[in-house]
């Protein structure tokens, strides 16, 4: 194809076999002879815009303060080609080029970070984690549900946040450490015992998904919470573990779970409050063993 | 709570004024509103007001001229909205937060129907059971002379072998998913992954 652009360079010293197109033969190099492409090689470059967009329609839930009125549900168009393959792309590119008002929590855009939580297409997860489906159907996105907006898609924490603070999740002892000035030790195993639920981000994904959460948010903890005092209960070098079970072993704060498991659904880390969960009913039921 | 504590700050913050929170309420038709309830929003001397809602409406006009408030009294939707306060900012706006929506948006998934199932199955049985109750030992047999009564009964009696079917269904569907939650509680089998 390109072979009257590229000549053999002959070595003068070996003489090498006389097929066109390069071999093997470690004596012979080819050279580029002319660098440009003839006519007809031009013709045959594909255009670069090929004419196909690929647009895809995002319906986002809208609620501004500064002018209260029902909230509403938007469309705004995007052509998939020109936009990342997350929804956070996508929310970016419109807040950039389309409306600048739409108002959103976002930080790491890795996943690592829990901000951008929110409802997309009716699952809870990271907008930064969450693809874009391809197809031609529309993507709706609401904030983290049963929860008050702030603006757009920014909803109000606190409450989440104090369930969390009210487990108290920091280490207490009675005793001082055992070589004192030096950490605690402790084993791989009681180590990997913490494994499912150090990696929680605090996202919320879980305790907003959750159908008891949504009914008693202010009296049942929530998934996140639970799971975050499962880890500490299960961390053996806490020493408070029998206090922590009664603080929680409550009607509301821990028997509003009923299994019914849409948090493992939703937490974009893969990890499952509900077992952590089901570990604190056991541990609850055989006397805080 | 939240209320009480952004109340306090107003009350130590603007000395003299003693202002009521006036919420506006979030109503769709805003841009309809016709010219005579515009007049009675922007007349401050109308008798239904009081100084203190002049002095709010007038400072918060003066801040955002382009406010209007159609109606002083909030309208508590239920489950909509919510009263809640913005205390970050200086602005002492008292708005309804709307709730972000949950059952009409959120999928519906494996786990969790079989949970709602479970639950309707439990209502629906305990229903059933009331009423064979109440009609098998409370209902007289003096209530048959009734001609409503027995009209109503005469052909509502297809429903009986229905109705004992479905709550058969009901009953073992129950039955299985209780003794699952019992084997998962005692015999620490484990909760399903679900991902």
């Amino acid at each position: 194809m390109a072979t009257r652009l590229i000549r053999r360079a002959m070595n003068i010293t070996s003489c090498v076999s006389s097929s066109k197109v390069a071999p093997a033969a470690p004596a012979a190099r080819m050279v580029l002879d002319r660098a440009y492409a003839s006519e007809a090689e031009a013709q045959k470059v594909e255009p670069k815009a090929t004419g196909g967009t690929n647009m895809k329609t995002f319906q986002i839930y809208r609620w501004n303060p500064d002018n209260p009125s029902k909230p509403q549900l938007q469309d705004y168009k995007i052509d998939l080609k020109e936009c990342g393959p997350m929804v956070l792309d996508a929310l970016i590119k419109i807040k950039n080029e389309m409306d600048p008002t739409l108002t959103f929590r976002r930080s790491c855009r890795e996943g690592i970070c829990g901000s951008c939580a929110m409802n997309i297409n009716g699952c809870n997860g990271l907008a930064c984690l969450t693809k874009i489906e391809s197809g031609a159907s529309e993507t709706t996105i609401t904030p983290l549900p049963h929860m008050f907006v702030i603006k757009d898609l920014v909803v109000d924490m606190t409450n989440f946040y104090n369930q969390y603070k009210s487990i108290e999740p920091w280490l207490k002892r009675k005793n001082p450490p055992p070589t004192a000035g030096k950490e605690i030790p402790q084993s791989k195993k009681d180590r990997a015992k913490l494994d499912g639920m150090y990696e929680c981000i605090l996202c919320a994904c879980c305790s907003t998904s959750c159908p008891s959460y949504w009914w008693n948010p202010e009296s049942y903890l929530g998934p996140a919470a639970l799971l975050h005092a499962n880890r500490w209960i299960s961390d053996s070098r806490d020493e408070y573990t029998k206090e922590r079970l009664d603080a929680i072993n409550d009607e509301y704060k821990l028997y509003r779970c009923h299994t019914i498991l849409n948090c493992a659904r939703a937490c974009p880390k893969g990890l499952n409050p509900g077992k952590q969960i089901q570990h604190i009913k056991q541990l609850e039921l055989t006397g805080g063993a | 709570m939240a209320s009480s504590l952004a109340l306090k700050r107003l009350v130590s913050s603007s000395s003299w004024r003693v202002v009521r929170p006036i919420v506006t309420a979030p109503s769709s038709s805003r841009l309809s509103n016709t010219s005579a309830t515009r007049e009675d929003v922007f007349d401050p001397l109308s008798p239904t007001r009081s100084p203190s809602q002049v002095v709010n409406i007038r400072d918060r006009f003066m801040k955002n001229p382009f406010l209007s408030a159609s109606r002083d009294m909030a309208t508590l939707a239920k489950g909509e909205v919510k009263e809640s306060n913005e205390g970050e900012t200086g602005e002492r706006k008292n708005i309804l937060r709307p709730l972000s929506p949950h059952l009409p948006v959120y999928k519906p998934h494996l786990h969790s129907t079989l949970s709602i199932t479970n639950r309707i199955s439990g209502a629906f049985l305990t229903s059933v059971l009331l009423f064979s109750y109440l009609l098998s030992l409370k209902m007289g047999s003096v209530c048959l002379t009734y001609s409503s009564f027995y009209q109503f009964f005469f052909y509502s009696a297809k429903l009986f072998l229905v109705s004992a079917s479905v709550s058969a269904l009901a009953l073992s569907y129950h039955t299985y998913y209780g003794i699952r939650h019992l084997l998962m509680d005692l015999l620490k089998m484990g909760v399903p992954k679900v991902k």
